[in-house]
């Protein structure tokens, strides 16, 4: 079940809000695991027997864990661990790892395997790393036990994020399991996020899809570089929009059931440095990698050859953890290694350079990489890359862009580009400043901006609605990984 | 209470939201529209312990189908998209042209695939058997190619949607005249020396108008005059022509706006003396529906007879038509353009007239050809 789809917003959200309000504080939990696990059930019910399996194998590996302090504690996080990645190598890279064995057997004449076709049950990539996040914590003696089992299982599958996250650390969620507060004004800041993430996600995200997936679709040899750049651009607005919509409507939605999930992007498109990239997309990635992986590593504390070649690691198992494809490998690579080139002494040349510049830099190097994650394969990537930098035939059709670049996408557009670079807060606070100290008039932000604020919720959600009844194209990038 | 207003009204407003679909579907306050869409409306399956995968995805699409107030969004949401943001395509299924003019984006792709030469040598090779079955009996078999809002309307098009690329009708038009001498007249030649003064299709409708539906007769009974004299082509004189306004075309209708369109209508001076005439029975099969067949007589022995299969444009030229002939039958037999041996050996009419749009040339290839066309 995905969030913005008429079956969710009106009958799952709405079901499960009464449910809970109407239910004592004790049996809550409960509840919300059991609709976690419809949740996740309605996109494929065989999965839901993998989701308990990995729920349960954590519970008492993480019993195993807290029970002890002998040596056995790291056999049993090890175990623990590697149990996880095997469920994730299974279900995620068998076909990957089958498939590129099956070349090097070709090569060297040797008979090849038969081809596996497992196919990728969703969120698994974001339940596993957060049942591993938990039995590291543990470990660390940074929580305690999960001795209740709906309490882990609700951590693990609470349907908020556990599609497409955010990755929830456990030691950041822990204390909410058991004590959690409830207001209007929560409740209300739930909605508002939730309203503005479905907008991202069905107004500009599904319309940006609309001309990335019609330039990537295309023969390469027709594809002009205007084209070729219009498609890339459009993609760029569409991850973002669809990856960060969907983590305001996670964010949201866990604030309506009393859940304070931490921040998973913030405008990373206003970087100046691949490094500050990282530090503002998809948070909860970067920080699950740097407290889990990059820092046991040694971080930066074992010289600088180390740091980067951990640096290297860490990014290649970041494209890795994105699809088992090389392409995500060669993202991964690839920002790892614009990393080590900042670290080396182009970030230092960077900070002297104007704004404009870092911005250019930065945001060029991102467009660059997100070639390779949205084209099919490797030859699509470099047929791509050949496009935008002119070297193809060009053929135009003027029906095509016509069809696809109208009015309506053009106006998402130009709203995608604005909010991505922070205008839309900019506008309030300006606001917000001018009636309060100017205008020395606190109504408007205590009567009349609620008012709106509830006049956007509803236009929304009709919008909502009647994009979701024309339209079928809804699915979710973050889906796949 | 006056702490938290400011919170409230949006919790409110979010929870009216989400519950009103939900009661309006149980207890309906405000009533949806009519369906605008041309197919049934998926019904809601059986859950089946043994099918639990597949379960949620025919739910899902049953309720999107029957969501409360379902027709009434979609209308609204293609009236903003033509009217607000103005958009050339409109819901992925239709083009707004210059003048408000509407026509069909699927029509539009389906004539820009053209026509592979061994697919003509096929059409001509069935039309020309054809030919001979019915010349062997003395009968003309003569075809009248309609052009779509498409090709006939093409200047109200968006300056994008031209091309200078051939079209399907224009490549099957250009091989019969260098190939065949199978009697092939396309309309469209005709009315481009018509439509200076006046449109001839209607803006919200795939059909041509009245006065459209007149000239493609004009040109249809000149052509049949040439072999059979006494049939007697009714001018614009024979005629009073007055505007009126017509509600909702079928685009217009599967928009689901209300969009008022000019229409033409032609009051006869003299009052036609044609009267339509049951059909025989055993005329009727499954290939074509009852109200498929019309069957329309004159007393004037001097007129020839005829069997036309037709498709919809032919239902404006009716009126005009039904004049022609001494005895005329109209077949509609869904599209499929057949020669219906059975029914011409009975009524023996002098012509078997295809009168079709040009979107349909395409059906006189095998079925499995065919398809390839449609898309």
């Amino acid at each position: 079940m995905i969030f913005s789809s008429l079956i969710f917003l009106y009958i799952f959200l709405p079901t499960v809000l009464i449910g809970f309000y109407l239910l004592k504080h004790k049996y809550r939990n409960a509840f919300l695991f059991l609709s976690s696990l419809i949740f996740f059930a309605w996109g494929g019910a065989s999965y839901t027997t993998i989701l308990i399996a990995s729920i349960t194998m954590n519970y008492f590996c993480g019993r195993l864990i807290g029970s002890t302090d002998t040596k056995r504690k790291k056999i049993y996080l090890g175990s623990g661990v590697i149990l996880n990645l095997l469920l994730l190598g299974v279900f995620k890279y068998a076909n990957f790892i089958v498939e590129n064995l099956n070349n090097l057997f070709s090569w060297l004449d040797i008979p090849t395997v038969t081809q596996t076709s497992i196919l990728l049950p969703v969120g698994i990539s974001f339940y596993t790393f957060q049942a591993m996040s938990y039995l590291i914590d543990v470990y660390r003696k940074e929580v305690e036990t999960q001795k209740k089992f709906i309490n882990l299982g609700l951590y693990i599958s609470l349907f908020p994020q556990l599609i497409a996250g955010p990755i929830v650390r456990y030691h950041d969620i822990n204390l909410q399991l058991s004590n959690r507060t409830y207001s209007y004004k929560k409740f209300s800041s739930g909605v508002m996020r939730f309203t503005i993430g479905m907008a991202k996600k069905v107004f500009i995200a599904n319309n940006m899809a609309i001309i990335a997936d019609h330039f990537f679709n295309m023969e390469t040899s027709g594809l002009s570089p205007v084209y070729a750049w219009l498609g890339i651009i459009a993609y760029t607005l569409q991850i973002y929009y669809d990856f960060a919509g969907y983590s305001d409507m996670a964010i949201g939605l866990g604030r309506m059931f009393g859940f304070e999930f931490l921040e998973n992007f913030n405008l990373p498109y206003i970087a100046k440095s691949i490094m500050e990239f990282w530090r503002r997309w998809h948070i909860s990635l970067s920080s699950w990698f740097r407290d889990y992986l990059y820092i046991p590593l040694g971080g930066n504390r074992k010289g600088k050859n180390r740091t980067y070649v951990n640096l290297f690691i860490v990014f290649f198992i970041t494209g890795f953890w994105h699809g088992s494809s090389w392409n995500f490998v060669v993202w991964g690579l690839l920002h790892g290694t614009f990393l080590v080139i900042e670290r080396v002494g182009f970030g230092k040349i960077l900070e002297k350079l104007p704004s404009i510049f870092r911005y250019i830099y930065t945001l060029f190097v991102v467009i660059i990489a997100w070639v390779l994650f949205r084209a099919d394969d490797f030859s699509h990537a470099w047929e791509y890359y050949k496009a935008m930098f002119g070297a193809t035939d060009v053929i135009t059709n003027k029906f095509e862009i016509f069809e696809y670049v109208n009015y309506e996408i053009t106006f998402y557009f130009i709203i995608g580009v604005l909010g991505a670079f922070n205008f839309f807060p900019f506008i309030q606070k300006m606001a917000n400043r001018f009636f309060e100290k100017i205008m020395k008039s606190t109504v408007c932000i205590e009567v009349v901006f609620p008012i709106l604020k509830a006049a956007f919720v509803l236009a929304v959600f009709l919008a909502t609605t009647g994009y979701l009844l024309s339209n079928s194209y809804n699915p979710f990038i973050y889906y796949r990984f | 209470m006056k702490k938290n207003f400011k919170f409230i009204i949006i919790n409110i407003s979010f929870l009216s939201i989400i519950f009103a679909f939900y009661i309006n579907q149980i207890y309906p306050i405000i009533l949806d529209k009519e369906s605008i869409e041309n197919r049934s409306i998926i019904e809601k399956p059986e859950f089946d312990i043994n099918r639990l995968d597949y379960y949620p995805t025919e739910f899902e699409s049953y309720y999107t189908d029957n969501f409360s107030l379902r027709n009434s969004f979609l209308a609204k949401f293609n009236e903003f998209n033509k009217n607000i943001f103005n958009n050339h395509i409109i819901s992925g299924k239709f083009i707004r042209g210059e003048d408000d003019f509407i026509f069909s984006l699927v029509r539009y792709k389906q004539l820009a695939k053209t026509f592979e030469e061994p697919h003509l040598a096929m059409i001509k090779k069935e039309l020309e058997q054809r030919d001979s079955i019915f010349e062997a009996d003395n009968r003309k078999f003569m075809i009248f190619v309609i052009p779509t809002k498409n090709s006939g309307a093409s200047e109200k098009l968006p300056v994008f949607f031209k091309t200078n690329s051939p079209s399907r009708t224009q490549l099957f038009k250009e091989y019969f005249q260098k190939n065949s001498d199978l009697k092939i007249y396309f309309i469209e030649d005709f009315l481009d020396t018509k439509k200076d003064t006046s449109d001839l299709y209607l803006k919200y409708d795939t059909h041509w108008n009245k006065l459209g539906a007149y000239w493609g007769y004009y040109l249809l009974s000149e052509k049949v005059k040439n072999l059979s004299p006494n049939v007697k082509t009714l001018t614009v004189n024979d005629f009073i022509i007055t505007d009126s306004l017509r509600d909702n075309g079928d685009m217009a209708k599967n928009l689901g706006l209300d969009l008022a369109d000019k229409q033409y209508v032609f009051t006869p001076k003299i009052e036609s003396k044609a009267k339509i005439i049951p059909t025989k029975k055993e005329y009727k099969s499954e290939d074509i529906f009852a109200w498929g067949l019309k069957t329309v007589e004159v007393d004037n022995k001097d007129l020839p007879t005829a069997m036309i299969i037709r498709d919809s444009f032919v239902k404006h030229n009716f009126e005009f038509l039904k004049n022609s002939f001494q005895k005329s039958l109209f077949i509609w037999d869904k599209w499929q353009y057949q020669t219906h041996y059975n029914i011409v050996s009975d009524m023996d009419p002098d012509f078997v007239i295809y009168f079709m749009s040009e979107g349909n040339l395409h059906r006189f290839l095998p079925k499995d050809i065919s398809k390839q066309y449609d898309k």
